[in-house]
């Protein structure tokens, strides 16, 4: 007999018992006959027999199962609020699971990821090394490191395609001829371009997202042929969606050779993939000897003190929330405790009302193992519909997560879905609930003699002292955990609020902005690009419905290139790079912001490139303190290197303007510079101040620039607006979506905690009300008995879970962009909300008690 | 799990019941039990709760095979027989038999 027909036999048992008892029967029929012979105890050889041909263990736990559905489904109201509870908790971290797994875990589709590296030359100290490489440093690498198998260079550049004579701008990677193999992964159509590849830069492969978007999937883009930078290049192949490697459009195979710069690419970021089993130290001391020689051929490219090291991929292109994340779910392990603890007290709460029963059962000889085991049973069946139910929901959640996730902080080859690893997390913590619920009340219940209750003959269901005692403090923790929840949301509430309300000195308002990339090959030096810019610009304020027209380096409120400022005479001026700004004469008219003081720069000053600049007010308080700084001057030396390459790089204060950028999470205004763009022509964010739609100005801009030049593309043409919200506001939108959704199911369980047992504690003390009321008590004064034990425990919870927030949260707070870590506001209107929605669970049964009838006492 | 016999006593069964079966050929649970009676001259009398389990574990282990057939009372019973594993399994348990017996007569003689 096999432990398969045992197993048939465990759960179709009725086929053996009928053997059993026809094989017993016959004995018995036999021994009748032989009068002299007596039988044995039937009972006990029946059962021996079963355990034989049965799985005993199985039997009891399908036993167990059994009886506690039907005992579950005795009191569906406990039963129903249990596996909602669960659900929700198991619902929430499954959901923020797959997010984490899908972003931090395992976001790259690979080869072997782990072996994926870049090379990294960091200054002793510095937080960020150099990560990218010239051409010739990339051919240097590529011959001369041994503990690679493949060195792929890589790059994100702008590619001109020109489609039916219309210039598009495509995001292209100049990936080096292996780099499809170094990445490993295979073309979902056609094939990828290899090392043996014979011409690589006459082919090209797509990535998915464009192919769709552009050709809507169709196989026959295959073998046809797309001008790109100029050249014809035959389409080879298409990859498959999750290979993303830097994002791009298009992959243009290409061969670096020393001392060329194929369609213009100087620098290329290094992914190497690295031998199996080499070590850091061995990696290292490849390296270093490559490193060394480059740095002596061009020690202004590398930091003293270097040392070189192998960054995994992982590390190199992490998600921007990665951190956050991980809060988040530290967030969730919350709201799972708060409904552990919530599950618990139901079974609790339960246990005292089944301690008779329980106690009947031991009376009867059901051992104190088998009947912890029996209890057990009730709380794993619970979770496990629990769990069922949580899963089926986060389907929901993760889309919902999914759907506020901002744009661009995650890898986009991460594929954020419910996998077997996400639902073996969640098997795992679901038994971990089972045993953190489960566990104290079957404790309790097996540990009580039985014949206490029994004597107790259902007088009062109250149960023991230390048994209250515990419910409350698991009420308690309830509380302080949604306290710090609570708090968490209302810190992220405020930080957003003041986010939307931060008086900006730009207009944001009918501001259409776009970028406008002048390309090398085409406008090789400043008078070109100035003149185009000058030419354009002219164009667009003649534009009917155009109020003001900018240009500049960065976009305001958001940034722009930062480099270090010296003031001559000041040796030990403040040398954190300052946002720098190249303008026209226009740009105050079309952004809105103010002149303080002295003069702006003027058309004059423009056509003449003079080194003139105007600074805000931070700059001026920064650098020059008390002193009037107009007629001052500032150097900027980084200015005379490329890609800027000034002669001269001393620039004489005009004017003072308001501050205009400011940094996101505490509002601090940065220092900035303004300066001509006739200097460099490298500025290409267009801000257009419009009367109408800013959106509807986007047709005109395309149009002058194409009948400028048919081959200049108009790129990421947005409202300022909506550019505000994507760089600026969806995080923390983010962050008070998510944790504002589990703040209030925390809240939810933790009021449903308390509702919960001061209804057990009204219900077993119905007798002491009446009797109090028999004897004068009023309405009020039994509401106030009750709300009073409520509030009790609220007030513990409360303080607890202050406490724990204002020593947690400064801690993962400054994450989380908040503007400042310990704010009395948050915590109080954490604090409030908590105690309002706890009276109010309260409110029920006091009103309940209140409503005793003193008859009762006589009965 | 319920009281077991000790596990000399169970090997003991076990041998005696194979025994049986390959002396007789096929017998139901009350003749094996009958058979133990008389062939003992009533000195060994086994428990059904005890030779009935220890048939179906060795029904499980494949020492003997059950089958239902009728029987002196002409209504069903359950007969058991002795299968070849059964066969080599009472040749290695007489021997073990033996050699405890003679360790113990060794023993008993001593002094």
């Amino acid at each position: 007999m096999s432990l398969w027909d045992k197993l048939r036999n465990t759960l179709r048992p009725a086929n053996v018992d009928r053997e059993i008892a026809e094989e017993i029967d016959f004995h018995r029929a036999m021994a009748a006959r032989d009068s002299n012979r007596t039988v044995g105890n039937a009972i006990y050889w029946q059962e021996e027999t079963r355990q034989v041909r049965l799985l005993p263990w199985l039997e009891s736990v399908l036993q167990d199962a059994r009886y506690g559905l039907r005992e579950l489904g005795r009191d569906k109201g406990f039963t129903a609020t249990a596996i909602l509870s669960l659900s929700l908790g198991i619902l929430a971290a499954t959901s923020m699971y797959s997010v984490i797994y899908g972003v931090v875990i395992e976001p790259f589709p690979y080869r072997d990821v782990d072996n994926l590296v870049s090379i990294e030359v960091r200054g002793k100290g510095e937080r960020y090394g150099k990560m990218y490489y010239n051409v010739d440093e990339y051919a240097t690498f590529a011959a001369r490191a041994t503990v690679f198998e493949g060195l792929a260079a890589s790059t994100i550049s702008d590619v001109l395609w020109i489609n039916n004579s219309e210039p598009l701008r495509l995001r292209g990677n100049h990936i080096s001829h292996n780099g499809f193999e170094v990445m490993g992964v295979p073309a979902m159509l056609g094939r990828i371009v290899t090392a043996k590849e014979e011409n690589p830069e006459t082919k090209a492969v797509l990535g998915h997202r464009f192919w769709i978007r552009q050709f809507g999937g169709s196989l026959d883009v295959l073998g046809s042929t797309m001008i790109l930078n100029g050249k014809p290049r035959t389409v080879v192949g298409v990859m498959p969606p999750r290979f993303m490697f830097r994002g791009a459009d298009v992959y243009l195979p290409t061969v670096y050779r020393r001392g060329e710069s194929p369609e213009g690419v100087t620098g290329v970021h290094i992914t190497g993939r690295r031998r199996a089993g080499v070590s850091d130290a061995q990696a290292q001391a490849d390296l270093d000897p490559i490193v060394r020689d480059l740095a002596k051929e061009s020690p202004a490219q590398y930091p003293p003190n270097w040392s070189v090291s192998l960054r995994s991929f992982k590390q190199s292109f992490p998600s921007s929330i990665r951190n956050q994340l991980w809060i988040m779910f530290g967030a969730v392990g919350l709201l799972l405790l708060i409904a552990c603890a919530n599950v618990s007290n139901l079974l609790l709460a339960r246990a005292a009302t089944r301690q008779r029963e329980i106690a009947m059962r031991a009376a009867l000889g059901a051992g104190r193992r088998r009947l912890f085991r029996q209890l057990l049973t009730e709380s794993a069946l619970l979770g496990v519909m629990g769990t069922l139910l949580g899963i089926a929901g986060s389907w929901t959640g993760l889309k919902a997560i999914l759907a506020v996730v901002p744009q661009g902080v995650i890898p986009d080859e991460a594929e954020v879905v419910l996998n077997l690893p996400v639902l073996g997390f969640s098997a795992a913590i679901s038994m971990a609930c089972v045993l953190l619920f489960g566990l104290a009340p079957a404790l309790h219940a097996t540990g009580v003699e039985p014949a206490q209750p029994l004597r107790e003959a259902g007088r009062s269901t109250s149960g023991s002292r230390r048994m209250n005692w515990f419910r409350s403090s698991l009420v308690v923790v309830e509380l302080s955990l949604a306290v710090i929840l609570l708090a968490g949301a209302a810190l992220s509430l405020h930080t957003l609020v003041r986010l939307y309300q931060a008086p900006l000195a730009v207009g944001v308002d009918n501001r259409l902005v776009a970028r406008i990339p002048l390309r090398a090959a085409r406008y090789p030096n400043a008078e070109s690009r100035t003149a185009f810019l000058r030419h354009l610009l002219d164009r667009l304020r003649e534009t009917p419905g155009v109020l003001g027209v900018g240009i500049n380096t960065g976009i305001h409120p958001l940034g722009s290139w930062r480099l270090p400022v010296e003031i001559p005479g000041e040796p030990n001026a403040d040398s954190r790079p300052v946002p720098m700004n190249q303008v026209n004469e226009g740009y105050l008219q079309a952004t809105g912001i103010q002149l303080r003081r002295g003069r702006w720069l003027d058309a004059a000053d423009i056509a003449s490139q003079r080194h003139v600049a105007v600074v805000n007010e931070t700059f001026a308080k920064r650098y020059f303190g008390g002193v009037d700084p107009l007629g001052k001057t500032v150097r900027m030396p980084r200015l005379k290197q490329p890609p800027f390459s000034l002669q001269d790089d001393h620039f004489e204060i005009a004017g003072i303007v308001q501050d205009a950028l400011h940094e996101l999470h505490n509002n601090d205004p940065y220092p900035e510079i303004y300066m001509p763009y006739s200097l460099t022509g490298l500025a290409e964010a267009l801000v257009v101040h419009t009367a109408g739609d800013p959106m509807a100005m986007a047709k005109h801009i395309r149009a002058h620039v194409q009948q400028m030049d048919g081959s200049q593309f108009v790129d990421e043409t947005r409202t300022l607006a909506s550019l505000m919200d994507l760089h600026v506001y969806s995080r923390g939108r983010f962050y008070l979506w998510l944790i504002g959704v589990f703040a209030a199911l925390g809240l939810l369980l933790a009021v449903i905690g308390i509702y919960g047992l001061l209804s057990q504690v009204v219900s077993s003390h119905r007798q002491e009300y009446s009797i109090r009321m028999a004897v004068g008590a009023g309405f009020g004064q039994i509401v106030r008995l009750v709300l009073l034990r409520g509030m009790k425990l609220i007030a513990i919870g409360l303080a607890a879970g202050i406490i724990i927030a204002v020593v947690l949260l400064p801690r993962v707070g400054w994450q989380l962009d908040v503007h400042r870590t310990y704010d009395p506001l948050s915590l109080g209107g954490a604090a409030m909300v908590l105690v309002l929605a706890g009276v109010a669970g309260c409110l029920i049964p006091a009103a309940r008690a209140g409503r005793t009838n003193p008859v009762e006492a006589l009965r | 799990m319920a009281r077991k016999p000790s596990d000399i006593l169970q090997g003991t069964l076990t041998l005696l019941v194979l025994k049986t079966l390959a002396a007789r050929g096929p017998l139901h649970g009350y003749g094996i039990a009958t058979h133990l009676l008389e062939a003992s001259e009533d000195a060994l009398r086994v428990e059904e709760g005890s030779l009935y389990p220890a048939l179906h574990r060795m029904e499980e282990e494949g020492w003997v095979k059950a089958t239902w057939g009728m029987s002196e009372l002409s209504r069903r019973a359950r007969f058991y027989a002795i299968t070849a594993a059964g066969k080599r399994q009472l040749a290695s348990e007489e021997a073990r038999w033996a050699g405890i017996t003679a360790a113990v007569n060794r023993v008993l003689r001593y002094v």
